[in-house]
C-alpha cells in the first residue's frame, strides 16, 4: 500500500514531505496563535495538570515558544526517526493543551481570536494524526502470525546498548534495579527475604533469557510471537531501569517540557515508551 | 469473589502457625513508570482475564493505588507474584483477613 507519509527504505521514520502551501498555512496558523497568546487583551492563563503541577503565563509562553519552534523545524525536516517523532508529538500535545486553555480563557470575548486558536488546534490535529500514523508501524503482525520488527538503526542501537548494560548489572544490587525485584511479601521483610533467597536467581535467569532473545532479534526483521513476548518484557525492564534512574514520577511533565541536562536520556525513555506501546499494540 | 476457600492438605513448607483457611491475595501496586496498556495486557496474558476486566483492574491500580489481581493458596500466590515480577509489575502477596 502506498503511503506518502512513510518512507519504506528507512523503516521507523517519518518523511513529512508536506507541500509548501501546507507548511505556509501551518506557519500562518502558528503566527496567529502566538499573536493571540501575546495579545495584552488575552486573559492570563494558568494550566493545571492532573498530577497537581501548574503552569503560569510565563511558563506557558516559554513552552509555546519552544514547542512552536520544534513544530516548524519538524515539518520541514527531510525525515524524522521515532525519537524525533516523539518530541514532535509532545510539542504538538503541549500546544494543544495550551490552545484548549486559551479557547476557555477567551470564551465570550468574540473578535475572531477564538477562531484563530481553533484553526491552529485543527492544524495540530492533522500533524498529530500523521505523526502517530508513522509511529504506528514499528511492529507489524504478518498473516503467518509472526511479527515484523521495523526498528530504526537508532532504536536498535539504543536497545542493544541498554540490553548489554542491564545484562551486566543484573547480578548486582544497583539501586536502579529495584523495580525488577519487588519485595514479594510487601512490608513483611522476613518473608520477603526468604522469598527472594529462593526466587531472585530464577528471576534473574528469566530476565537474562529475555535479554538474550532481544540480542538475537536485533539482527533479524521477523520474530515469533513467543519471542516478541520476551522482547516486550525485556524492553519493559530497560524502561523500568531508565525510568528509575531518571526518577520518573506519576504523569511526569518534565519529559514534555523543554529539554534539560538529562534531555538525551529522556529521549531514550520516550523511545522505549514508543517501542513498548507498539509491541503491546501488536500483541493485543 | 467467592469466599469459599479451597480445602488444602498441609504441605511441609507451609508455616504451621498460619491460618490455612485464609486464602492469599495478590496485589499489584501503582507505580509511575509502567504503561497503562502494558499493565492491562499483562493481566490478560497472565490470568486470562477479558479485555474489560483487565482494563478495569489496571484502572483500579492506576486510580486507587492498588488492586487484587488473583487469590488462592500461598503456593499459587507465590507463582503469580513471580510471574508479575517477571513482567516488571510491583506485586505483593498477603493473607486475606
Amino acid at each position: 500500500v502506498a503511503d506518502p507519509w512513510f518512507d519504506e527504505r528507512d523503516l521507523g521514520r517519518w518523511t513529512p514531505q508536506l507541500p509548501a502551501d501546507e507548511v505556509a498555512e501551518l506557519d500562518a496558523a502558528v503566527a496567529r496563535f502566538r499573536r493571540v497568546l501575546a495579545d495584552p487583551a488575552t486573559p492570563g492563563m494558568r494550566i493545571e495538570l492532573a498530577d497537581g503541577s501548574a503552569y503560569g503565563p510565563e511558563e506557558i509562553d516559554e513552552i509555546a515558544a519552544e514547542s512552536t519552534e520544534l513544530l516548524a523545524r519538524s515539518v520541514r525536516a527531510d525525515s524524522l526517526d521515532a525519537a524525533e517523532l516523539g518530541l514532535l508529538i509532545s510539542a504538538a500535545t503541549n500546544l494543544h493543551v495550551i490552545a484548549a486553555a486559551l479557547v476557555d480563557a477567551l470564551s465570550g470575548g468574540g473578535t475572531g481570536r477564538e477562531d484563530d486558536v481553533m484553526g491552529f488546534a485543527a492544524a495540530l490535529s492533522r500533524i498529530l494524526q500523521q505523526a502517530f500514523g508513522a509511529l504506528d508501524r514499528s511492529v507489524v503482525r504478518t498473516p503467518e502470525g509472526t511479527f515484523r520488527l521495523r526498528w530504526s538503526a537508532r532504536e536498535r542501537a539504543l536497545v542493544q546498548r541498554l540490553t548489554a548494560q542491564l545484562d551486566a548489572a543484573l547480578d548486582g544490587d544497583d539501586e536502579s534495579l529495584i523495580r525488577l525485584f519487588p519485595p514479594a511479601y510487601g512490608t513483611d521483610e522476613t518473608r520477603s527475604r526468604e522469598y527472594a533467597a529462593l526466587a531472585r536467581e530464577e528471576l534473574i535467569e528469566s530476565r537474562r533469557a529475555a535479554l538474550a532473545t532481544v540480542e538475537s532479534a536485533l539482527g533479524r526483521t521477523e520474530v515469533e510471537a513467543d519471542e516478541l513476548h520476551a522482547i516486550m518484557r525485556a524492553v519493559n525492564d530497560l524502561r523500568l531501569v531508565l525510568g528509575t534512574e531518571l526518577d520518573v514520577s506519576e504523569d511526569d511533565t518534565r519529559r514534555r517540557l523543554p529539554p534539560g541536562p538529562d534531555a538525551e536520556r529522556w529521549r531514550d525513555y520516550e523511545l522505549l515508551t514508543h517501542l513498548l506501546s507498539q509491541i503491546v499494540a501488536a500483541l493485543s | 469473589v467467592s469466599s469459599t476457600a479451597p480445602v488444602e492438605t498441609v504441605e511441609p513448607d507451609v508455616d504451621v502457625t498460619e491460618d490455612l483457611d485464609s486464602p492469599w491475595i495478590v496485589l499489584v501496586w501503582n507505580d509511575p513508570i509502567n504503561l497503562m496498556e502494558y499493565v492491562a495486557f499483562v493481566f490478560q496474558k497472565l490470568f486470562g482475564y477479558s479485555k474489560e476486566k483487565a482494563r478495569q483492574l489496571m484502572l483500579d491500580v492506576h486510580l486507587k493505588g492498588k488492586a487484587v489481581v488473583s487469590n488462592g493458596s500461598r503456593e499459587k500466590a507465590e507463582v503469580d507474584v513471580f510471574r508479575l515480577h517477571e513482567h516488571g509489575l510491583w506485586a505483593t502477596m498477603q493473607q486475606d483477613t
